[in-house]
């Protein structure tokens, strides 16, 4: 098969293991994206796909060619591959041209340079073509650091935090305008990230890594967001509402009503996780399957805000939750505030005895 | 490749000092108990009052002036912050042969006290005899109080300033703060600074030779040269490697304690305690006299010898020792520099802890005493040239003498094994700041280890090679003790030449060789200047440390 | 098209084949999507989840009857894998009107097999090829 596949990949500095029997798949034309804290491995694994770190354990394929195995070490230069840095690393004393074509030089002069060309108008820098690195905003690096990465036609494109030294402002266009240019060129592409609004934007698949190593869950942006296998999983998100008690029949007593508990047994303790978003809120009059709550603050954050309380009846009487509403939210009267539950958004973990 | 590559050029290094240890332990003729029971004791003492002394000196120097030119506002102090340098450039010979014409009995100085006072012979006054232990001290102390003077400086100016307004808020006067907290903090970099002077101390030859000072540089070319004797010399050589390795160790010790000081706190401009009136003279004053009793005066006097004793024919002469040491540090800082890159990069590539130690091994030569490595590289170099011979003769029955002793490949080789540490320190420190994404983005584009070397990082550290190079050439330019042993006979260079007219008291005729190597010696200070220059205070001063410290590990 | 190459072999036959028969049914719904006969997703789709069942019971035989020290992890394995066929075949009634849930479908049946369970089963790759020689040279031995 066309792209990436890396088997059972171990690795260890000294006594720490940073990676923990990884196996991963990215076919031509899609974007895998390895999501997790900073500090977990997810970089030497991307380094380990370029060569740039030595495999230990493990095997790398790419476009049916092993590159890396225990007995096969290919260099980086004989990979066929794409990196791009979280520093962009371009060359301070190469014109952006000369960064770009840095890697055509098995072609002759003209056909490199048409490439060249191509590839910086694929990323909207041609008129750049001339100036120096220092020169370019963090964009505009980045867009260069892109083109030269694509430039010589990788099997295989890495990125590493790409986003990562743009401010917010930018961030969101040149996401888009990389997610564009990379599925033009249809290459594989595995990327790392600590960001999960970021990787649920540009992946078709995400893979999650926790501190150990290991991955704690797969699948596209949807399952991790909506199905997070794990406590771990489901707080990338953003801070959640926690509540904690004793499984019966199937699910959780709440001042919110019952909430489901999955397959955890009656007596089994159990922390369910609610998100913020899934926390509703209404006013007026006695509203079913609604529980009255205190306001206690609100702060708008543009889109959506956030909204504290406190419960006020049931067996979650006096605690504190926190809801993420759209929009702004008017403290002015308006009667009783009530608040439901999504049940897509609450989350359940039955507590290991 | 890069691995053999790097341990040969490690183990080139390693084996004069090598050699030299294992003939002490072997000795032809064990004159070991006669050392000791005559010369040794007296070889131990005269050079631990030298080292004491300039020690001592140095740090009074260094320590107070960059004390004051980094926190306080007098007179001149832009000035005297590259300034305090310019002594650097003066070897200790030379300042020692300038001082005793104008000091002693026959110089001008005493000639005048006995005119104006009418004294007529040395019984009537007394006056420093400058050819002694205390004079050696007092040269030494003048031209290495710099190297006190550049890392206490750089740790001061790295001390965030909030640390020592703390205390001083805290109702400490800025005496008590000096000494209670400036000082303990800057106390890892001054020892740093105090070991590269004591290094520069027990390699010294010239002024020790021409003073007959006893330490081990001499006591080693008194026992090789005079009494024939290759294993005693080997011998007292490696007593000074004893003393030369308690020098590294303690200096290690302090570069540990300095990463642990290393806080990276917000730095803010130096407050700059107004000096007024009379003390900002006194400081002035005190900044003032060692530039202008190391650099200065010297400088001016042999300026004057020189145009006195010109001499067209001579001048002559002096131009080719000049061509010969040029030719010398050139090619011997064209080699140190290619074999640097090599080193650096290998190491840089292959990331192996193997390589690592094998260039800090490379580097060790810059500790070693020229005495020292000397006696080593003759004893390789003639071993080898007697294996060579031996079988030469055996199977052909021709005798090739000797091929590489007495000859400029061995000066060279000399040269190398001593000053590979500039050259190296230098390129690690330029190649460490190049980030290795660079490395990866050459290489992940398709572009092999040489091919990135030559295309991303030569293009990088550009300027530093040619640092490294003007480094290796201006100490080359300087040395004195290993071209004096390994030269080849009748072969002069600028230092051997002033060295000899010296010591035959003919110092107006070398005038002029003098002060071209001053005038090198002063290319290095000019290029630490401009890098002060640019360094704002508290910015890019810790650089230069590190180069410093870097070059000289 | 999908392709079970050398690196996603575990090279045991029965599972070899297993994996072999369920890219084929991948390819044959990317081919009815690449056609315009998105519509037959609906039925194909319930073929590969049915057969992807078939194919765990017979590698969870295959692994307790090898007593494969992690059989019960990867059986939870399987099991997490429950909602991911709900997914897919949610996405195949919708392949006939919607192209994005048609490229969808096809994305991820084709990570399903390739990543989670393929991948996954790479990982008793030489248990499984020391167990099955060894109980080959047995038969030989004893016929």
């Amino acid at each position: 098969m066309q792209g990436l596949h890396m088997v059972g990949v171990r690795h260890a500095y000294g006594k720490t293991q940073v990676l923990n029997d990884i196996s991963l798949t990215v076919p031509a034309g899609e974007l895998v994206c390895l999501l997790g804290p900073s500090g977990c491995g997810k970089t030497t694994l991307l380094r380990i796909a370029a060569g740039m770190e030595r495999l230990q354990t493990g095997s790398v394929t790419i476009d049916e060619v092993i590159v890396a195995a225990p007995n096969v070490q290919l260099p980086p230069e004989e990979r066929q591959i794409g990196f791009m840095f979280q520093d962009y690393a371009l060359f301070p004393h190469l014109t952006v041209f000369e960064n770009v074509a840095f890697g055509l030089f098995r072609q002759d002069r003209q056909t490199a340079r048409a490439r060249a060309l191509e590839v910086l108008e694929q990323v909207g820098m041609t008129q750049h073509a001339e100036k120096h690195p220092h020169l370019l905003s963090g964009g505009q690096q980045q867009r260069v650091a892109l083109a030269r990465a694509l430039a010589p036609k990788p099997r295989l494109v890495l990125l590493d935090e790409p986003f990562a030294g743009l401010d917010t402002t930018m961030r969101a266009r040149v996401r888009q305008q990389t997610l564009s240019v990379l599925k033009q060129t249809s290459v594989a592409t595995l990327m790392v990230t600590h960001d999960p609004r970021e990787a649920m934007y540009m992946a078709d698949r995400i893979k999650v890594m926790g501190e150990n190593g290991q991955i704690l869950q797969s699948g596209r942006p949807q399952d991790i967001y909506y199905n997070p296998a794990e406590e771990y999983v489901a707080r990338l998100f953003g801070p959640m509402n926690m509540i904690e008690g004793v499984a019966q029949d199937g699910s959780l007593a709440s001042s919110f009503g019952p909430l489901a508990v999955g397959d955890a047994g009656n007596g089994q303790a159990v922390r369910v996780l609610i998100r913020s978003e899934g926390l509703i809120l209404s006013h007026g009059g006695e509203q079913p399957g609604g529980t009255p709550v205190d306001v206690l603050s609100a702060h708008l954050l543009g889109d959506s805000s956030l909204v504290g309380f406190r419960v006020r009846e049931g067996i979650n009487s006096g605690a504190e939750f926190q809801a993420r509403i759209p929009g702004a939210f008017d403290l002015t009267g308006r009667g009783q505030t009530w608040a439901h539950v999504d049940p897509a958004q609450v989350f359940p973990y039955p507590q290991k005895q | 490749m890069w691995a053999a590559g790097t341990l040969a050029f490690t183990a080139l290094a390693a084996v004069p000092v090598l050699a030299v240890i294992y003939l002490a332990f072997t000795p032809g003729e064990n004159i070991w108990p006669h050392l000791v029971s005559t010369v040794l004791g007296g070889y131990v003492t005269t050079t631990l009052i030298l080292m004491l002394g300039v020690g001592a000196g140095t740090l009074i120097i260094g320590v107070g002036t960059a004390w004051l030119v980094t926190m306080c506002r007098f007179p001149g102090r832009r000035l005297f912050e590259w300034g305090m340098l310019l002594p650097m450039a003066m070897p200790a010979y030379i300042i020692a042969y300038v001082y005793t014409d104008i000091l002693e009995f026959a110089g001008p100085l005493q000639g005048a006290l006995r005119e104006i006072f009418g004294w007529s012979s040395k019984r009537d006054y007394w006056f420093p005899e400058i050819r002694s232990l205390g004079g050696a001290i007092a040269m030494m102390t003048l031209v290495l109080y710099p190297y006190v003077y550049l890392l206490s400086r750089a740790a001061f100016l790295e001390q965030s300033v909030g640390v020592f307004e703390a205390s001083r808020s805290l109702g400490r006067g800025p005496w008590r703060s000096f000494f209670t907290v400036a000082l303990p903090l800057a106390r890892p970099a001054i020892i740093i600074g105090l070991y590269l002077v004591l290094m520069e101390t027990l390699n010294d030859f010239g002024t020790v030779d021409f003073f007959a000072v006893n330490t081990f540089s001499l006591g080693i070319f008194d026992v090789w040269m005079n009494m024939n004797n290759v294993s005693g010399a080997a011998q007292l050589a490696t007593v000074l490697l004893v003393f030369v390795a308690f020098l590294v160790i303690g200096e290690r010790y302090a570069r540990r304690k300095q990463r642990f000081h290393h806080t990276s706190t917000k730095m803010q401009a130096l407050p700059g305690f107004q000096l007024p009136g009379a003390r900002g003279i006194l400081a002035t004053a005190g900044c003032l006299t060692p530039i202008l009793f190391g650099f200065v005066l010297p400088t001016v006097i042999l300026m004057n010898y020189a145009w006195r004793h010109f001499d067209p024919e001579l001048t002559q002469e002096i131009l080719g020792h000049a061509l010969n040491s040029i030719r010398l540090s050139v090619l011997a800082g064209a080699i140190a520099v290619v074999i640097a890159i090599f080193m650096a990069y290998g190491a840089r590539i292959r990331g192996s802890r193997l390589l690592m130690v094998a260039n800090r091994i490379a580097a060790m030569g810059y500790a070693i005493p020229g005495a020292v490595l000397a006696v080593g590289v003759l004893v390789v170099l003639g071993g080898l040239d007697n294996s060579i011979d031996g079988f030469a003769r055996e199977n052909f029955g021709l005798s090739t003498g000797l091929i590489f002793s007495g000859t400029i490949a061995a000066v060279t080789f000399g040269y190398l094994v001593r000053f590979l540490a500039l050259s190296l320190g230098t390129v690690e420190a330029s190649l460490g700041k190049v980030t290795p994404s660079m490395d990866g983005a050459s290489r992940s584009l398709g572009r092999g280890a040489f091919a990135t070397m030559r295309l991303v990082h030569l293009p990088l550290i550009r300027g530093s090679v040619l640092t490294a190079v003007l480094l290796v050439f201006v100490d080359c330019m300087k040395e004195l003790p290993m071209t004096v042993i390994l030269r080849p006979f009748n072969f002069q260079t600028l230092a051997t030449f002033v060295h000899q007219y010296a010591s035959d008291e003919q110092l107006g005729e070398a005038a002029l060789a003098a002060l071209s190597i001053v005038g090198v010696g002063v290319l290095p200070v000019i290029l630490l200047s401009l890098t002060i220059a640019k360094s704002r205070p508290g910015h890019g001063a810790g650089q230069i440390a590190a180069q410093i410290a870097e070059r000289e590990a | 098209m999908v392709e079970i190459t050398r690196s996603f072999e575990i090279e045991v036959e029965a599972i070899d084949a297993d994996h072999r028969q369920l890219v084929e049914i991948i390819n044959e719904i990317t081919q009815a999507i690449d056609d315009g006969r998105a519509g037959e997703c609906a039925d194909l789709v319930p073929n590969f989840v049915e057969f992807s069942q078939q194919h765990f019971a017979r590698e969870e035989a295959l692994l307790t009857k090898h007593a494969y020290p992690l059989a019960e992890k990867h059986r939870q394995h399987h099991v997490g894998l429950t909602d991911k066929m709900k997914n897919i075949q949610a996405l195949s009634e919708r392949a006939a009107d919607s192209q994005p849930a048609a490229d969808a479908l096809r994305k991820e049946l084709v990570f399903i097999l390739m990543d989670d369970v393929i991948n996954e089963d790479l990982a008793f790759k030489s248990f499984l090829m020391k167990a099955e020689a060894r109980d080959t040279s047995g038969d030989d031995a004893g016929s």
